[in-house]
């Protein structure tokens, strides 16, 4: 391929890129790969206690493309909120705010972490939702572990219902999109009840496994040593 | 027989690093991305396998050093023109984003030394310029998919796309890696 071809794969990647980032969420942070930060998870409760955010915004014809998220590294909890998704004839506040679990249990496993209280109100403190279905705002709270995989469920008053999750990357983060705001809360897939403790996290589980890769890789090296010097030697 | 050569090379490379990804992901566990131990694993996983492969660097060419600005560049003004840069800060300087940026580079530099150096020439001598740029680029998204999620696909495809460009206007690997590095380290630095 002649470099002018590779300057038309520069053009075309770039029209992607630029297209990619304009469909995924407003506030989603500038990240195509890297080591992620993650300290340990605050627990309700604990020492350091989990935080809390909120962010009001004033009146305006239309409601900003926003993001809201607690101030640990990562965000133990945000919402990514969409362009007009709240009526913002009077300011708006957006709130997050961790809060005991309540006596229902989920039916799709154990909490998680913490349970995320998202709300919004108007100016005069009416409780504000998402002003149609096509205006979700996404939910993306923070795990305990990626394996197994957690879900996102939502908490009704009454009682629990899981959200189709997507991974959402570092430090365990997952993301729902809701129509509803309310409580949310990362769910262990398994036995229903109760809440999981939440751990430091790291370590080196299944030496084995590690031990088994870290041969195969040494196989893999040697064999590619052996043909590139019988490359050499036949040149 | 060249071409036989070049497929075994080129899937030996390919397991190389699909076992890298793989240790990194069971010696990071269970929160893989935010592992620096495993990161640092990978990292010379891909090295190594590189440097078995034949790949060795090349004198630094002061275009492909200018290439790589550009197209890391691109990489951020893409997020940037999408979402605003009034709001963009610097990010403090902590313990913690001074510990990770030498190790975001060196696994940036490490992937690119394998992907777009070593494995993309097995397969160029193999199945040429096209064939290379499009197992790079494919392999590159999917090896990510278990770390930041399967919404994460099309942006690596695009960035991976991108980076292969750069490999070939560039002729070499040190365009692409600066790349890399300058966006991942966006990824810490700009809030």
């Amino acid at each position: 391929m002649t470099a002018r071809r590779g300057w038309v794969v520069i053009a075309v990647s770039t029209v992607a890129l630029a297209l990619v980032w304009r469909v995924l969420p407003a506030g989603s942070p500038p990240i195509y790969d890297g080591q992620c930060i993650a300290n340990p998870y605050a627990i309700l409760g604990g020492s350091p206690a989990p935080l809390s955010a909120t962010k009001t915004f004033a009146a305006a014809g239309e409601f900003p493309p926003s993001e809201v998220l607690t101030g640990e590294t990562p965000p133990q909890a945000q919402v990514l909120i969409e362009a007009g998704t709240f009526d913002n004839s009077t300011a708006v506040t957006v709130t997050i705010t961790p809060v005991r679990a309540p006596p229902s249990k989920p039916p799709n496993g154990a909490l998680e972490g913490n349970v995320y209280r998202f709300s919004a109100v108007n100016a005069a403190g009416t409780e504000l939702e998402p002003a149609s279905p096509s205006l979700a705002v996404f939910v993306i709270l923070r795990g305990l572990t990626s394996s197994p995989a957690p879900t996102i469920d939502r908490f009704n008053g009454t009682s629990w219902t899981p959200l189709s999750t997507l991974n959402a990357g570092c430090g365990n983060t997952f993301e729902v999109t809701s129509t509803q705001l309310g409580e949310f809360a990362a769910v262990r897939p398994g036995a229903a009840g109760g809440t999981t403790p939440a751990t430091s996290g790291g370590g080196i589980p299944g030496v084995a496994i590690v031990g088994g890769l870290v041969v195969l890789l040494l196989i893999v090296v040697a064999v590619l040593f052996s043909l590139d010097r019988r490359r050499g030697a036949a040149r | 027989m060249v071409e036989r050569r070049g497929a075994l090379r080129s899937a030996l490379i390919i397991a190389g690093i699909v076992v890298a990804a793989a240790l990194r992901a069971a010696a990071g566990a269970p929160d893989t991305a935010a592992s620096m131990p495993a990161g640092v694993a990978f990292a010379l996983a891909l090295l190594v396998v590189a440097f078995a492969a034949g790949w060795r660097p090349a004198a630094p060419r002061a275009a492909a050093l200018a290439l790589g600005v550009g197209g890391g560049g691109a990489l951020v003004a893409a997020w940037l023109l999408a979402h605003g840069a009034a709001g963009v800060q610097l990010a403090p300087l902590n313990a913690d984003l001074a510990l990770w940026t030498p190790l975001v580079a060196l696994v940036a530099v490490a992937e690119e030394v394998a992907m777009r150096g070593a494995l993309f020439d097995a397969l160029r001598s193999w199945c040429g310029d096209g064939g290379a740029l499009f197992t790079t680029t494919v392999l590159f998204a999917v090896l990510h998919v278990p770390l930041y999620g399967i919404g994460s696909l099309p942006l690596d495809l695009a960035a991976g796309l991108l980076l292969g460009g750069l490999r070939i206007v560039s002729r070499g690997t040190l365009a692409p890696a600066i790349a890399h590095v300058i966006a991942d380290l966006a990824g810490g630095w700009l809030l």
